[in-house]
């Protein structure tokens, strides 16, 4: 269970993020949507214990994020956006690495590196062989994937987690969340590609200006903002203008 | 939140994954996977080491001889630390690895400082791998000297890492982070100052008539910290061990086990928080403007530059640089300590006015003339050297423009300040005027000299990944270039002045600088970027 109560963070007179009440049940797969700069990531941040919150509280599991951070930490897995990795070392150093951090057993970590490596088709020549710096960057995205799940964390966090992943990575990792999720690990899902959402999340909860403009599941938020796709019931939600014309008038003056 | 104590099994972990970063480099830097930065500073140690060697061959006592080692060691070592500091301790791209993680604060910031222990160590027994050896031949030596000097340094290593960590770890407890990003940068400088001041000290305080003899008892000595691990070595050679030399060697061990220790105790947190503030955007992104945008009108300053400065690609480069000296905490990080030894030595010679005269300007000579070549390889080097393929992918010829926009930046914005500063400095603070014409030839020189970087290879700003050994190896080795060459050009000056042809060997630098800049220039312009190999 991750529970939010009045969540605000801020930047000196910025509000990245105001007042959000919010409660993910356990084994949920939420997808968490917004505009660039919602407060997405800032969220995020605040609930894997990397930022303390403004004011109010949140708790993952029980943990409170601002008393309890270790905790938190121990229990959660995040896949940043930004795809860091050491990139000296190589797969099988940073995995093991990580491991450490968690005080897993090397055998153990071992044995689910090559679980991992299996399912993400990482052989072990490339594991062991070269640097991090020489992978291509859906490999990196797996070996950064691989290295937040490998504690088996309770709750997960994933930032834009297709990034660089080809067709089928991308397809095994749908089908991976969605089995992590019914067995009963609660999923975080924020990205931008809102048909994938749409199709793996169960919840979806849009983040606007640092306030959550809607919440229910994809249908609930077709049907009340009236728009046939989530795609137009997020523009709706979070923009102003019609998009459409906009892009057609900016393409014509590029054009001229 | 408890107190525990650092967590052994992760900060073994870190520390690993640190070193094996700090001993591969990156194959995105192009070094192919070697830490050339980290093996040619080790080399320049040791040679150092090899001059500083030679003193016990010139009848040095062994108290004198372990002090200017010392003072050397922290000095090198300090400022190398120094300046890998922004990679060591403060690098936010950690944040999206580490921040996550279940490390307490006091994990981090011991593992940190481990590493930065061991850069220290490894430094340290390269410059004083000679000396060791021949302070066997230092007056009042004993056989022991080797395992004495050896011991002596470990505690050193701790020291000087601690005190780097201390006080940057008490940065960040006490200011925020929006400022952290500014006061970092002039600290540096502090710590630079005060290190090179120190050093700069010793042989002032030395008593050169006849024999190199240092007096342990002098009260400006007490305080400097290289005395206190002089007297640790004499303590552990037997050679003194009166009530203050053992006081001056306790001091080495306390004061080394307090700063690690209240920097680990008390300033964990801050460090550690710090650090995930700077991984932060400081504000979220302002909503789309529903206006179509204004455009901004140009400033005074950016009105010249167009005057000055037509090729916009040069331009371009102009404010891309400028904008990165402004506002880029890395890179402030690496440049601004190079400033500080452009501005001590005109300090120090003025309180020296035995040497006034001549020491001050051909010291700040050699420091402002590797002023743009220093800066000019730094600033090939940043976090975000992926963005840098932009200058490959963009319709231009070579990178002939890219550098000349970056060298007139450093030239305008650093060397130009650096120049102002430190020759007024040497104007109003001494009396010894005279000696301030013999920096005149190297001074004419920097503009062309500083066209050097641009003959070899692509000069490409920002697109080399920083990593550990590098800064330190572009500062000490372009320290001692400039030590050569512009040490020479001063030397030949205050020569041509002494015999009365200063103005012609002035207008003799002319021509030769004025039949090579275009040739240079030339050359430059006429150079093909080569295309990336991976």
């Amino acid at each position: 269970m991750i529970r939010l109560q009045q969540l605000s963070k801020s930047y000196g007179t910025q509000q990245a993020v105001s007042a959000i009440d919010l409660e993910i049940p356990t084994g949920q797969l939420v997808g968490l949507l917004g505009p660039n700069g919602a407060g997405k990531s800032t969220t995020i941040k605040m609930l894997t214990g990397m930022l303390a919150p403004s004011s109010g509280t949140a708790e993952v599991e029980g943990f409170d994020v601002n008393r309890e951070p270790l905790e938190v930490k121990r229990i959660v897995g995040y896949v940043p956006e930004s795809g860091a990795l050491f990139e000296a070392l190589t797969a099988h150093e940073y995995l093991h690495f990580v491991a450490a951090l968690y005080h897993i057993p090397g055998d153990e970590a071992e044995l689910r590196i090559a679980r991992f490596a299996s399912f993400f088709d990482l052989d072990g020549d490339t594991l062991t062989g070269k640097p991090l710096s020489a992978y291509s960057k859906g490999m990196r995205q797996k070996v950064v994937i691989t290295s937040a799940l490998l504690h088996n964390p309770r709750v997960v966090f994933f930032d834009e987690p297709l990034n660089g992943l080809d067709a089928n990575a991308a397809l095994s990792f749908k089908t991976l969340i969605t089995s992590l999720a019914r067995d009963g690990k609660t999923i975080v899902y924020c990205s931008h590609i809102l048909d994938v959402v749409e199709r793996v999340c169960e919840r979806v909860v849009i983040i606007h200006e640092g306030r959550i403009v809607a919440d229910g599941t994809a249908a609930e938020l077709r049907e009340r903002a009236g728009a046939s796709s989530l795609e137009g019931a997020f523009n709706k939600l979070t923009a102003t203008e019609n998009l459409l014309a906009r892009a057609e008038e900016f393409a014509r003056v590029l054009s001229r | 939140m408890t107190r525990p104590a650092p967590d052994p099994v992760q900060v073994r972990a870190i520390l690993i994954a640190t070193l094996r970063r700090a001993t591969r480099g990156t194959a995105t830097a192009g070094s192919g996977g070697k830490p050339r930065g980290l093996i040619f500073l080790l080399f320049t140690y040791g040679v150092m080491g090899l001059v500083l060697g030679l003193l016990p061959f010139v009848s040095t006592d062994v108290f004198t001889f372990s002090l200017v080692i010392w003072s050397a060691t922290l000095m090198m070592s300090g400022m190398t630390m120094v300046a890998e500091s922004s990679t060591l301790l403060f690098d936010p791209r950690d944040n999206d690895i580490l921040g996550h993680r279940p490390i307490h604060p006091r994990t981090l910031l011991a593992a940190r400082s481990l590493g930065l222990i061991a850069l220290a160590l490894v430094l340290g027994l390269a410059l004083n791998i000679v000396p060791m050896i021949t302070g066997l031949f230092a007056r009042g030596s004993r056989p022991w000297f080797p395992i004495a000097h050896l011991a002596t340094l470990p505690v050193m290593a701790v020291f000087c890492a601690g005190m780097v960590v201390f006080v940057y770890a008490l940065l960040a407890r006490l200011v925020s982070r929006r400022a952290f990003d500014t006061i970092a940068s002039w600290t540096q400088v502090g710590i630079t100052v005060v290190l090179i001041a120190s050093y700069q000290l010793v042989p002032r305080l030395m008593d050169r008539l006849g024999t190199f003899r240092l007096d342990s008892a002098h009260p400006v000595l007490l305080a400097l910290p290289p005395t206190w691990f002089a007297a640790l070595s004499i303590v552990m050679l037997g050679v003194d061990t009166g009530a203050r030399a053992l006081a001056l060697a306790a001091a080495a061990v306390v004061m080394t086990v307090v700063l690690a220790w209240s920097a680990i105790r008390f300033l964990a947190e801050g460090y550690a928080r710090q650090v995930a503030a700077l991984g932060e955007v400081s504000a979220p992104a302002e909503p789309a403007r529903r206006s179509r945008p204004r455009r901004e009108a140009p400033s005074r300053l950016g009105t010249l530059l167009s005057t000055v400065i037509r090729d916009p690609v040069e331009h371009g480069a102009f404010r891309l640089a400028r904008a990165y000296l402004a506002r880029d905490r890395d890179m402030r990080m690496r440049i601004y300590p190079s400033l500080a030894l452009v501005v001590v030595f005109p300090v120090i010679a003025i309180l020296d006015p035995e040497r006034a005269a001549y020491f001050g300007p051909i010291m700040t000579t050699i420091m402002v003339g590797t002023l743009p070549a220093t800066a000019m390889m730094t600033f090939k080097m940043s976090p975000h050297y992926a963005a840098a393929d932009l200058f490959r992918y963009v319709p231009i010829h070579g990178t002939a423009a890219i550098f000349h926009g970056v060298r007139k930046a450093i030239l305008a914005l650093l060397v130009l300040p650096g120049v102002v500063v430190s020759g007024a400095i040497l104007w109003f603070g001494s009396a010894e005027r005279h000696g301030l014409l013999i920096a005149l030839p190297a001074l004419t020189a920097i503009p062309t000299l500083s066209l050097l970087e641009g003959l070899v290879g692509d000069y490409l700003p920002l697109s080399i990944a920083p990593t550990s050994g590098r800064q330190g190896a572009v500062n000490v080795g372009m320290m001692l270039f400039g030590f050569i060459a512009f040490a020479l050009l001063a030397g030949l000056a205050a020569l041509a002045k002494a015999q009365g042809w200063f103005w012609q060997m002035m207008a003799a630098e002319a021509a030769l600088l004025g039949l090579i800049h275009p040739l240079m220039l030339r050359h430059i312009r006429s150079r093909a970027m080569r295309r990336a190999e991976a």
